[in-house]
């Protein structure tokens, strides 16, 4: 579902992010993302989104190369991706549900399928009596979990994770992998970049781990 | 085939049409919450974009009241052929058939060599003069007064009536006309000007309204890009909010104008008791409703491309 071929991701002349990074990732596989803070994970992530675009090597996602793609192609690409950023990413001017309901809004689902859909997944993530209340006045670790109610809403065949479980405490963050890990179990490709070692080894999933933009070690 | 095919087309017609519906109906939405989020910058925005418009309209309304006055006039413009004395009274009754079916779009008046006389014999003064006379003098004359008091139109006619070999001598009072058509020329090249110096403006006006707005919602741009909207799908609440920016100053403009042109009317009225102390009372019109509805559907179309082309060069700028 994911592949990368020799990627590298150059920052100017001197600073390499990435240097020849390969790694697959097939559907239904969950996979964790290590490695110390500035070692290349979020950058790993940005490329996927094609937030970026790598400066060398190749990047497929679902059989397609990422470079090349037109404007409208991008937006396509990013729908199918479901991302959960390590600052939440959410619009404070909007109610928690209008928040989750963003990804079917711009992919012009129905109304009442939006409806039922943001509720589902604000239950899935145990926010569902907070669906009306505005983000601001949301503790930090429940508006993470907004912004993976908001990843997964769409049924993406990606989800992507810069440290979901930062801001929740080791309970929670457990419940949230599992969520993932159910995810994982009906076919959807995940990548979960997180440094909490501690947590990851409670999970038995393959592992990838990033060591100043080389791969140190496949899992 | 065909009779399965056919229901399914249907479906798909009305899918695309809930698709549009959806679409747009978010977008209005989004655009309510805008304004009543800020009604403030609306409200400011309508007036200024109203104020603005006013002033070509306010011209709209002068030029179609001139337009109207013109038509009162229009007695004036007459061209008059004199026949040749020795043109009989049943000749030249037959030419003035003539010339009406030639001459469709105009009013035309025989008028006799003894009917000459006759009104001239009402001047009681120059009773006496016409008394001593032997004969009737006068020659027997057609009228011609066109249904539009043109330039263009009048020198049709008078050719028209020179070409004939019975008339001695066609006359044409065409410098008043002249100098009104000229008149009326620079009253419209002026409100065009204005009317360009306008729109631009508010295409500036209400451009740079939006793009400050894009750029206070920089953020919100940037996430809904990354969670893959399209470019059309940031813009098109920008694009309504011009609209209706533009529309609510139109709608405004349209009420300024009817205001002023109720004190313009007073004004005139004011003038004329100078001119005519007998007074005739003109009866300045307004704007017709077609004409209203135009200008309200301007400001719209004016608001909405503004914005569309502020949002677009702005949001090219950012990346997700």
């Amino acid at each position: 579902m994911i592949k990368f071929e020799n990627v590298s991701m150059r920052y100017g002349p001197r600073l390499e992010a990435l240097s020849k990074v390969s790694f697959e990732i097939n559907r239904g596989e969950l996979v964790f993302l290590t490695g110390h803070s500035g070692a290349g994970k979020s950058t790993v992530l940005r490329l996927v989104l094609a937030l970026e675009t790598c400066s060398g090597g190749s990047l497929f996602v679902a059989g397609k190369r990422i470079k090349g793609l037109s404007k409208s192609e991008l937006a396509l690409h990013r729908r199918q991706i479901g991302a959960v950023f390590q600052d939440h990413q959410l619009l404070f001017d909007r109610s928690v549900g209008d928040n989750v309901a963003l990804p079917l809004q711009i992919a012009e689902f129905p109304h009442r399928e939006i409806k039922r859909r943001v509720r589902a997944a604000l239950d899935k993530v145990g926010l569902l009596h907070k669906e009306t209340y505005s983000p601001a006045h949301l503790s930090g670790g429940e508006q993470q979990r907004v912004g993976i109610a908001r990843a997964v809403v769409n049924r993406p065949r990606i989800i992507l994770a810069d440290e979901p479980t930062g801001n929740l405490d080791p309970e929670l963050s457990v419940d949230v992998l599992t969520v993932f890990e159910q995810f994982s179990a009906v076919g959807v490709s995940i990548l979960i970049a997180s440094h909490d070692g501690v947590l990851l080894s409670q999970f038995r999933h393959r592992t990838l781990t990033l060591d100043q933009g080389r791969l140190s070690s496949h899992g | 085939m065909v009779n399965s095919s056919r229901p399914h087309s249907k479906q798909g017609g009305r899918r695309l049409v809930s698709l549009l519906a959806e679409r747009h109906g978010q977008a209005i939405r989004q655009t309510v919450l805008r304004i009543r989020n800020g009604p403030l910058t609306a409200g400011v925005m309508s007036l200024v974009i109203g104020v603005a418009m006013t002033l070509p309209a306010l011209l709209v309304l002068i030029s179609v009241n001139l337009q109207t006055q013109l038509g009162k006039v229009e007695d004036m413009a007459e061209i008059t052929a004199y026949f040749f004395a020795d043109v009989g009274d049943n000749k030249a009754f037959e030419i003035s058939e003539r010339l009406q079916i030639e001459i469709p779009h105009a009013e035309i008046i025989y008028v006799s060599a003894a009917s000459a006389l006759a009104q001239l014999t009402e001047v009681i003064t120059l009773q006496p003069v016409l008394g001593a006379l032997e004969s009737n003098p006068l020659p027997g004359a057609v009228i011609v007064r066109p249904d539009e008091p043109r330039v263009a139109t009048a020198r049709e006619i008078e050719q028209i009536l020179v070409s004939l070999p019975e008339v001695e001598l066609v006359q044409l009072d065409s410098l008043w006309l002249q100098r009104l058509e000229a008149w009326l020329d620079l009253l419209n090249t002026l409100s065009s000007a204005l009317s360009l110096i306008v729109v631009s403006g508010l295409l500036m006006i209400i451009g740079n309204t939006v793009g400050s707005s894009v750029q206070s919602r920089r953020e919100e741009i940037r996430i809904i890009k990354q969670i893959g909207g399209t470019d059309a799908y940031v813009r098109r609440p920008f694009v309504y909010f011009g609209g209706f920016l533009g529309a609510a100053g139109g709608t405004l403009a349209c009420l300024f104008t009817a205001a002023l042109g109720h004190q313009l009317a007073m004004a005139v009225n004011a003038l004329a008791l100078h001119y005519q102390p007998v007074q005739t009372v003109f009866a300045v019109a307004g704007l017709s409703v077609g004409q209203n509805l135009a200008i309200i559907l301007l400001g719209a179309t004016i608001g909405g491309l503004a914005a569309f082309f502020s949002v677009s060069r702005k949001i090219a700028t950012f990346n997700p």
